[in-house]
């Protein structure tokens, strides 16, 4: 048998070596075992988005001036109650990414050119076979579209 | 002075070492974007150690940590023999930043432990080339393999992590993950095939066990210039589709795979119709079972090491995919 190359011994090592050490600390910089994606099948989705008067579903960055009815916190957010009793639950990061947002576009002109919405979290869940689709109401605001 | 450093021969590194120490510098950038300037979320996880959660208050540690971190970039990025201590500087400064940051946010950020894994497979590489008494030149050779080692482990470690689990493969999942990651307004051609995908459960079932064979199969990314090109494009593509289907991109990791895929050198000089770079004398001697031996126990080391070290966690898992509980009245 030919001798290993130490370029292809190195990277065999390296390779195994960051495997190994990345399954010890799970996340530790530089490891990681980047779990994502890897947990249980998702039973359900949600995410925060605008319906507008029309029942027309858009992304919250689509609009800008926001003034809402109710302050929106991320906690209040997360426990949103949908119409069928339970939470809304939609992912953290998508979240906080739609409140910042609206935080940085308010409304501070007095055009009025703003449109009635519903911010709501569109919910998907699975059950038995079939993907059940739920908006859930967060607040009522007024936007403008883009 | 020859550029040559890479797997696809001499003048196939364009500066990987710089694209490196640049992409580092982007993650540097990121750790205190993450710090200072994006609002942290409102409630975090507990977690442990404690002190990390504290670090941002305090801004003299995190100014300390970050000028230290660029000092060690800037010194990676000039080369020389000197690289090594500065990569070490910077991987640990790195280590720190980016951990507080982790505590900050309330979660672990995988796209910044790509980069550092690139370094850390990077800096392996030179101390192997130490070892060996290897001059500049196989030195940074050495480093660029120890980097693709490293770069493909995330991947591998990724698909591997998918496989065991196995909650992908239902015929559902994909179907959820597009279906709440996707823009709900998307009526662009891309959107339209995420539409196909949540129409059709099986074409996420076959996405999902192509990512899985891609991210497992990223040890073919080190067998040689070939290897390299297929399954770095391969890698490449998932991190589009990812993109595409959930509008999430690893950015960093993304710039690494293009630089290290391909024979930049070659493709520069045809694009500027010049002669293509001569190719590389071999400089790849063979190992001895001894070394070969101490080598491996190094390696089994570092892993006893990160087994047995106390190292930085969340004590609540804030990523689980729980389902949406009832509510309680």
């Amino acid at each position: 048998m030919a001798p290993m190359r130490e370029r292809l011994g190195l990277a065999i090592v390296v390779f195994a070596c960051y495997g190994g050490a990345a399954l010890g600390v799970t996340n530790a910089y530089p490891f990681s075992t980047f779990p994502m994606y890897s947990e249980d099948s998702p039973t359900f989705g949600a995410r925060l988005v605008v319906k507008d008067r029309g029942g027309e579903r858009r992304e919250v960055d689509r609009y800008e001036d926001w003034t809402c009815a109710a302050d929106l916190s991320f906690d209040d957010l997360e426990q949103t109650v949908c119409p069928d009793g339970r939470i809304g639950q939609p992912t953290g990061y998508l979240v906080k990414e739609a409140l910042d947002h609206i935080r940085e576009h308010p409304d501070d002109d007095s055009r009025d050119a703003e449109e009635s919405v519903d911010l709501v979290i569109r919910t998907w869940r699975l059950d038995g076979e079939q993907i059940v689709e739920l908006d859930c109401p967060v607040a009522r605001c007024r936007a403008r579209l883009q | 002075m020859s550029m040559g450093a890479s797997v696809h021969g001499d003048g196939g590194r364009p500066g990987l070492r710089w694209v490196l120490a640049i992409v580092l510098m982007i993650s540097l950038y990121g750790v205190l974007e993450n710090l200072y300037i994006i609002p942290p979320p409102e409630s975090s996880p507990a977690w442990s150690p404690a002190w990390l959660v504290t670090l941002d208050e305090l801004v003299w540690p995190i100014a300390a940590l970050s000028v230290l971190a660029g000092i060690g970039i800037a010194g990676l990025a000039r080369g020389k023999r000197a690289q090594l201590w500065f990569g070490l500087l910077a991987l640990l400064a790195m280590a720190v930043l980016v951990e507080a940051m982790a505590a900050h946010v309330g979660e672990h950020r995988r796209r910044f432990y790509s980069v550092g894994a690139a370094l850390f497979g990077w800096l392996s590489g030179l101390i192997f080339a130490r070892w060996r008494g290897a001059d500049d030149d196989r030195s940074e050779r050495l480093a660029e393999a120890g980097a693709a080692a490293a770069l493909a482990a995330t991947y591998a470690n990724a698909g591997l992590q998918k496989l065991s689990a196995g909650g992908l493969f239902d015929d559902h999942s994909f179907q959820i993950y597009v279906l709440h990651h996707h823009h709900i307004d998307d009526s662009s051609v891309i959107g339209w095939l995420a539409q196909l995908v949540v129409a059709y459960p099986q074409i996420g079932v076959g996405l999902a066990l192509s990512v899985v064979v891609i991210q497992a199969g990223a040890w073919v990314f080190l067998t040689g210039p070939r290897g390299r090109m297929v399954w770095g494009t391969l890698l490449i593509s998932f991190h589009l589709g990812t993109l595409a289907f959930l509008h999430i991109i690893y950015v960093m990791a993304t710039v690494l795979l293009v630089a290290w895929s391909y024979p930049w050198a070659r493709i520069w000089a045809f694009v500027r119709r010049r002669p293509p770079p001569p190719p590389s004398v071999v400089d790849d001697p063979p190992l001895s079972v001894r070394e070969l031996g101490v080598l491996a126990c190094v390696g089994a080391l570092v892993v006893a090491l990160a087994w047995a070290a106390p190292t930085p966690h969340s004590l609540a898992d804030a990523e689980t995919n729980q389902p949406p509980h009832e509510v309680e009245f």
